[in-house]
């Protein structure tokens, strides 16, 4: 709570205002440490030196306080401006690589598709020596698509 | 006196506790690598002369080409985005 009402002081008002206050509370202090030993306003003086302590030391505190946001700020407007140029450069490498990773696949399915063509262009030859594979051959070839072997026991 | 320097001092760190977290948005991949890998395609029963086998065992080994190309992209994805994460610490 206490950090909320500083940091919402701290936003809200000029930071003039602090150095302002903590000079007056200063010079407050002095004049009524002068002020003790004239009789007639002696009374008034002793009220005014607690007082312009504690406006002097909030003063400094929220002075302080201000120069800390400041400084934070400053670090926070750096980081921000980092990972944007971060988030900038990891989405032109997703692209970049989105592109490349495309163009790899249609070589690719080119490629397949060209030996396609010469297995259809060369059925004849290939069929020549052997019209159909055998039963066990298809089978075995199936379980090797499918990663269905077991390790015989012998 | 001394104390009033050394208490103006302290006072002056105020607040010094407070930061503010920045969190990066973590990218996305291609989408093309978020796909499901297509599985293999076996032999129909109708399929037996060699030929068909040839041109089974060329579509299935295409495939595997593709998955690799989406294997070796996911390696190259992870490892930029790193480089480029690792550059923010």
């Amino acid at each position: 709570m206490f950090e909320l009402i500083v940091n919402h002081f701290l936003g809200n008002v000029p930071v003039w205002i602090f150095p302002f206050m903590a000079g007056a509370g200063f010079a407050t202090f002095i004049i009524a440490g002068i002020a003790e030993h004239i009789e007639p306003v002696r009374i008034y003086a002793l009220i005014a030196r607690p007082i312009s302590i504690i406006v002097m030391v909030v003063g400094v505190f929220l002075y302080g306080g201000a120069g800390v946001i400041a400084v934070q700020q400053a670090a926070l407007q750096e980081a921000q401006n980092k990972v944007k140029m971060a988030e900038q450069a990891a989405a032109d490498a997703t692209k970049q690589l989105a592109d490349n990773l495309a163009s790899q696949e249609h070589l690719v399915k080119g490629r397949g598709y060209g030996v396609g063509q010469m297995i259809k262009q060369d059925r004849a030859v290939i069929n020549a020596d052997c019209k159909r594979i055998n039963d066990q051959a298809w089978a075995d070839y199936n379980r090797a698509v499918k990663n269905a072997g077991s390790v015989p026991v012998k | 006196m001394k104390k009033l320097i050394v208490i103006l001092c302290l006072l002056l760190s105020a607040c010094a506790h407070n930061t503010a977290p920045v969190i990066p948005n973590w990218p996305t991949a291609p989408a093309d690598l978020q796909q499901t890998a297509a599985e293999l395609t076996p032999l129909e029963p109708d399929q037996r002369n060699l030929s068909d086998l040839l041109d089974n065992a060329n579509n299935n080994y295409t495939q595997y080409y593709i998955l690799k190309e989406k294997y070796e992209g996911w390696q190259n994805w992870y490892n930029t985005q790193q480089k480029i994460w690792q550059g923010l610490e």
